[in-house]
């Protein structure tokens, strides 16, 4: 307490000083009184009713409110919180990089989004691969969670839409945001990683053969039947 | 009937630092005396201690609130009593297993010191509002989660009113929290708005242990590579039948858990790797941290204490982080964590803005960035989970509409905050609280 | 339940993960006493009877009092007037049925006096709020039954831990981030053999990238070796080189995840395997030598050590290799390279524990002691404490003076302590206990702080008036926060002293409450 109070003495002192310069810059005499309080500090105890009562008035700056009815989950839920916040700063401020697109189911949820990415080069140009992101609550500790929803013949994504990339899990760090994951996305369709492999049999036919590699992934992305899968049609 | 005024000499230690000056006091204290019992009125009368938690620390931190003469103490925990805990939460026995910590934890409490009543309330933080918080002069924590840490800190820092620069002192609570794992510990005093703050610190915490999911799935080494497996692999292929549906997993049910063992095991086996034990599974499932009394003890005492020189100004204080390693002999560190600059929490001042409701945010906006008091170039809004107007590529199209809506059409409330991002704001965001004017 | 050991397992699990079932079953197996049912006192037993030590007694004679309901949460409303050391003894053992616990309701001043053969069977003795005199008489005691002596006070704001046995072994220390024993500079055979055999260049890319580090650094050495004389690089400007050199042979630097471990740990790498200094302290520890059919399996396994370190001239192999990217197979096989050749070792230092154990006519040690030594050589610990007497009669003055010269020490309230306890020798109360004896205590107190440090030679203005009166005003108060907090640390260190793993304060620990912090130093 005794440093809340040292703050209220220093900001009053401020206070103080600011009105005595501008009073001595209209008296042009300053008469220099003293900010300390002579009498001896008493240390004023107030009921803890009392303390509620002073808050609740201070926060709120009208009695003009059109949310007298206001629940008490909605007061904190309306609050943002701040893995919103810094969601809602990655989200705004990146620089979406050529070929991907952010789609918002509800433009309201910064939270959950889709991303869909259209490679402008390398083998699976053209084509468009689509990813579920989701911020979890504890973003920037914990990383974004991404799915790959679409079904995609790949190395380091496997049938199930899991995707394996090195900042998502053991190298992420607070750091790191929204756009670097997007851009480490891309790059797994620009330079595919065959020797970290997710999907082992594409990742092994990749370095043994890379012609029979590459001609399944057209035959993949053209909605063929490959390695006994039916895959969607991405390219006529 | 408050018996306790019968006792004139139970709390003489107490007594000694409430009544007594002494060299190291704050200067603002002024002793107690027969007459003017100002202070011991406030310790067992007008104050009030929120502690969150009823574990480890919390039982700690109840004991040592009640033995410090405080009376009103409030304690939330929605957990249960499990026989893990029976090692070091000695307000519970084996007979307790089951039941609500906190309650548990009060009643021991309340029947155990007499004259103090500590009310349990078994339900999550966030279920409580605004007024409840504000009733508090201290609130003390024994969490371990990041995220609840996270957001009580949050929800501190929210209460503190700050005037365009100015706070005011009687809506800043403290927050004492304490965090332990194994022979480690920290307790650190956060004055919201004043000293740093939870979220000043997250990026410093220890990152969680994750394995490439290559790795996992594909050149596992460990055996904590096979558990792992078991849960994100093994749990959602639908080829291994398991004794339960695998949408419904709950890694405190035997039986799931012993799935995972059996599951981790066997591929462990597969690949020649040893040393898969249920232990092992259980503590990479669960994320387990090791958790003894002693480091419990040191770290809710610590904090107690604090909050005990805060509610009396009787001595020093903590200055603001206090960090205990107790593997190698007895290491104590003391040092200020200083504030971080653009902290999402505590860094970004709340400042009002007086403005009629049927104001437009087209022209909103344009006061906003004619206002000296910041500095916006390219503002985005949000307010109240929705999307205001968003600069970037990706949601203007679908915020631009907004433009032309006012204020009242977009559920802005009188009081609601707005929070804004701009690439050239030094910190994260700023947040603007409406204030609403009649309209004429 | 455990199998071995009878433990709960279920219950215990938490503190498992840190000490195991062997120091489990140590703690179950000892017997502590505490002389003074104080706050300080129970809350250290309480955080040992949680845990689940084997049998606890308490020596005190006083009554509870209304100030024990104020600090003290082993005492009830109903238990006033009751024998003190009865009441926190009954209410302790609530905690844990497993644990046995017995009450002695005599002055532990009297029973030191007159009795203290009574000490004779605890493994340890806690001591709070004993005077000066009788402590000494104690500890001399204690010493000489290689007892554990710990001293603890809660005074105040200020807390006071200090321990004390006159030998401490410890060989699972446990070391927060311990070194890796990996022998890349010095590999041996075996190592070498599996690291020349593997062809780089018949690899493809992915084969290529999941070659353990080691094994690329140890090819990779050779190398450089055979261009560079024989030798390692041992500059600075010849480790940047070789640097350049190893990152040059990846194929993908970018992407081989193995060649960046080489380079993360290459400093590490090129560090000859070197015996510790605290295990070099105790393989030249005399006792190594003067073994005896009595000596401790410790000391024979030191002497065996130091055997095995003169003819290999290093420490067993560890055998453990930490994660690092291999594939599956590669990594398994590395491993087992590691765990036959730290087999082997173990083979090794055993026969030498035979001979020796021959020789001097002493029982087998069971193989499991054997093997932990081992795997733990180069994590041995082992400690000598000064006895409370030693520290009064040979006090380390350089220490002491070097401490509080220093701003902010917390040296001083040692001095003060100290003073105090002469104050209680000297009057039979404690400054400032009494309102109306404050001034005068205040004066009575600051003269025997400087009659404390002239006779340690240190300049009196050391310590300033401050805290002297700052501890007449604590009047010997015993606050709760401060009783439970020193009651933590201590319940700590006497776990690693019944454990024997981690490594224990040695020997003095001061707790400043004022603004939360703390020093130790060896008094």
């Amino acid at each position: 307490m005794f440093r809340l109070k040292e703050l209220k003495k220093q900001q009053e002192q401020q206070q103080q000083q600011k009105q005595q310069q501008t009073t001595s810059q209209t008296n042009g005499d300053a008469s220099s009184t003293t900010t300390a309080t002579t009498e001896p500090t008493e240390v004023k105890r107030q009921n803890s009713n009392d303390l509620k009562e002073i808050r609740r008035q201070k926060s709120k700056d009208s009695y003009f409110s059109l949310k007298s009815k206001q629940s008490a989950e909605s007061s904190t839920a309306r609050r943002a919180n701040p893995s919103e916040l810094r969601a809602q700063k990655d989200i705004d401020e990146m620089e979406v990089p050529e070929g991907c697109k952010v789609n918002f189911k509800d433009t309201n949820d910064i939270c959950n989004f889709t991303l869909d990415i259209t490679p402008i080069d390398g083998l699976y140009q053209s084509a468009t691969f689509r990813f579920s992101i989701n911020i979890p609550s504890t973003y920037p500790y914990n990383p974004p969670k991404v799915h790959c929803d679409t079904l995609v013949y790949h190395p380091n994504i496997d049938f199930e839409g899991h995707v394996c990339l090195n900042i998502l899990r053991q190298d992420w760090m607070p750091v790191l945001n929204i756009g670097t994951v997007i851009f480490g996305l891309m790059t797994l369709f620009l330079e595919p990683n065959p020797d970290d492999p997710l999907n082992k049999e594409a990742a092994a036919l990749m370095i043994d053969n890379k012609k029979q590699f590459e001609t399944n992934v057209k035959q993949s992305l053209r909605g063929g039947y490959v390695v006994n899968r039916q895959f969607p049609k991405l390219l006529s | 009937m408050d018996t306790t005024n019968d006792l004139p000499n139970r709390w003489t230690d107490i007594g000694k630092m409430i009544k007594r000056n002494g060299p190291f006091a704050s200067p603002d204290f002024v002793p107690d005396t027969k007459t003017t019992p100002t202070i011991m009125n406030g310790l067992q009368n007008d104050f009030k201690v929120l502690v969150i938690g009823a574990g480890g620390l919390g039982c700690e931190i109840l004991k040592n609130l009640a033995l410090s003469g405080f009376k009103n103490i409030d304690v939330i925990d929605m957990d249960t009593i499990d026989v893990s805990n029976l090692n070091r939460q000695f307000l519970f026995r084996r007979k307790d297993v089951g039941k609500s910590k906190a309650e548990v934890a009060a009643a021991f409490i309340n029947s155990r010191i007499t004259g103090c009543n500590v009310t349990p309330y078994k339900c999550r933080i966030q279920d409580k509002d605004d007024d409840y918080y504000r009733q508090f002069k201290v609130v003390i924590a024994g969490l371990d989660s990041i995220e609840a840490r996270r957001w009580i800190n949050g929800q501190l820092v929210n209460l503190v009113v700050c005037d365009d620069g100015n706070i005011d002192p009687e809506t800043v609570i403290p927050l004492i929290d304490g965090g332990t794992e194994g022979f480690k510990g920290q307790a650190r005093v956060i004055l919201p708005k004043i000293t740093s703050c939870f979220e000043c610190s997250i990026d410093a915490f220890p990152p969680p242990t994750t394995y490439a999911v290559c790795t996992i799935a594909n050149t596992p080494r460990l055996p904590e590579h096979c558990i792992q497996w078991a849960l994100m692999f093994g749990l959602e292929d639908a080829k291994l039948p398991k004794p339960f549906d695998p949408k419904q997993f709950d890694n405190d049910n035997p039986l799931h858990m012993n799935w995972v063992f059996e599951t981790a095991k066997k591929r462990a086996e597969d690949h020649n790797i040893t040393g898969v034990t249920y232990k092992l599974t259980q503590g990479v499932s669960k994320n387990i941290i090791p958790a003894i009394a002693s480091t419990n003890a040191i770290i809710a005492a610590a904090c107690c204490n604090e909050a005990f020189k805060f509610c009396t100004d009787s001595s020093g204080f903590l200055n603001n982080y206090m960090m205990y390693n107790g593997l190698n002999g007895v290491y104590t560190y003391t040092f200020e964590y200083e504030q971080k600059e653009g902290c999402a929490v505590c860094g970004t001042n709340v400042s009002t803005f007086d403005i009629s409701p049927s104001t437009t945010l087209e022209v909103f906006m344009e006061k906003l960035m004619e206002d000296p008091r910041f500095q916006f170039k390219k503002p985005s809004l949000r307010s109240n989970g929705r999307n205001l107007y968003m600069q970037g590529t990706v949601l203007n199209a679908a915020t631009k509409p907004n433009l032309t809506k006012t204020l009242q059409e977009l559920e802005v409330l009188d009081d609601d905050e707005i929070t804004i991002t701009d690439p050239a704001l030094p910190g994260i965001a700023c947040r603007i609280k409406v204030h609403y004017l009649q309209d004429n | 339940m455990s199998q071995t050991t009878g433990t709960d397992t279920e219950k215990y699990d938490r503190q498992l993960r840190l000490w195991g079932e062997e120091g489990q079953a140590r703690l179950e197996k000892s017997s502590i006493c505490l002389l003074n049912g104080t706050a300080t006192g129970a809350e250290t037993l309480k955080n040992l009877v949680l845990p689940g030590i084997g049998a606890f007694t308490i020596v005190d004679n006083q009554k509870v009092a209304e100030s024990d309901l104020g600090n003290n949460f082993f005492v009830e409303r109903q238990s006033l007037g009751q024998n003190r050391s009865k009441v926190v003894c009954e209410l302790l053992r609530e905690l844990n049925d497993r644990v046995k616990g017995s009450s002695v309701e005599e002055d532990p001043i009297h029973l030191i006096n007159t009795n203290i053969s009574f000490f004779k069977d605890f493994n340890l003795v806690i001591a709070n709020r004993i005077p000066e005199e009788p402590l000494l008489t104690l500890s001399q005691y204690l010493y000489e039954n290689n007892i554990a002596l710990v001293v603890v006070n809660s005074y105040g704001f200020i807390g006071y831990l200090r321990l004390s046995v006159p030998e401490h072994q410890v060989i699972e220390s446990k070391p927060d981030t311990p070194m890796d024993d990996l022998r890349i500079s010095e590999p041996f055979k075996e190592l070498e053999d599996y690291a020349n055999s593997i062809n780089l260049e018949s690899l493809n890319s992915q084969q290529h990238s999941h070659i353990a580090y080691v094994l690329l650094l140890i090819k990779f050495f050779n190398a450089w070796k055979s261009t560079h004389g024989g030798k390692l690089p041992e500059t600075r400007p010849e480790k940047e080189e070789f640097k350049k050199f190893f990152i040059s042979k990846s194929r993908n630097y970018k992407d081989e995840l193995n060649f960046n471990e080489g380079v993360t740990n290459l400093l590490k790498a090129f560090q000859p395997s070197r015996v510790p200094s605290d295990v070099d302290q105790i393989l030249k520890d005399p006792k190594t030598s003067e073994l005896t059919e009595n000596s401790d399996d410790f000391w024979v396994l030191a002497a065996a050590l130091k055997s095995f370190v003169e003819e290999h001239k290093k420490l067993p192999l560890h055998g453990n290799v930490p994660d690092m990217t291999a594939d599956t197979l590669g990594f398994i096989k590395l491993q087992n390279i590691y765990q036959d050749k730290a087999n082997e070792d173990l083979s090794d230092l055993t026969g030498r524990v035979e001979s020796i154990l021959s020789k001097i006519g002493k029982d087998t040690i069971p193989q499991e002691y054997i093997k932990k030594f081992c795997k733990n050589a180069r994590f041995l610990h082992l400690a000598r404490y000064r006895s409370l007497n030693e520290e009064r009669t040979q006090p380390r003055t350089q220490v002491i003076t070097g401490e509080l010269e220093q701003p902010d020490n917390l040296m001083v309230f040692y001095i003060v302590l100290r003073a105090v306890d002469k104050f209680f020798t000297l009057y039979n109360r404690y400054p400032g206990f009494n309102d109306e004896d404050i001034d005068s205590d205040q004066s009575l107190l600051k003269n025997i702080v400087n009659q404390l440090l002239s006779e340690l030679q240190i300049p009196t203005d050391l310590v300033k008036d401050d805290y002297v009166n700052e501890f007449t005003r604590y009047g010997a108060s015993e606050l709760h926060n401060i009783a439970s907090l020193m009651g933590g640390i201590t319940s700590q260190e006497i776990i690693k002293l019944i454990t024997h793993q981690y490594i224990p304060l040695n020997n003095t620990y001061i707790f400043n409450g004022i603004n939360s912090t703390g020093a130790n130093w060896k008094l």
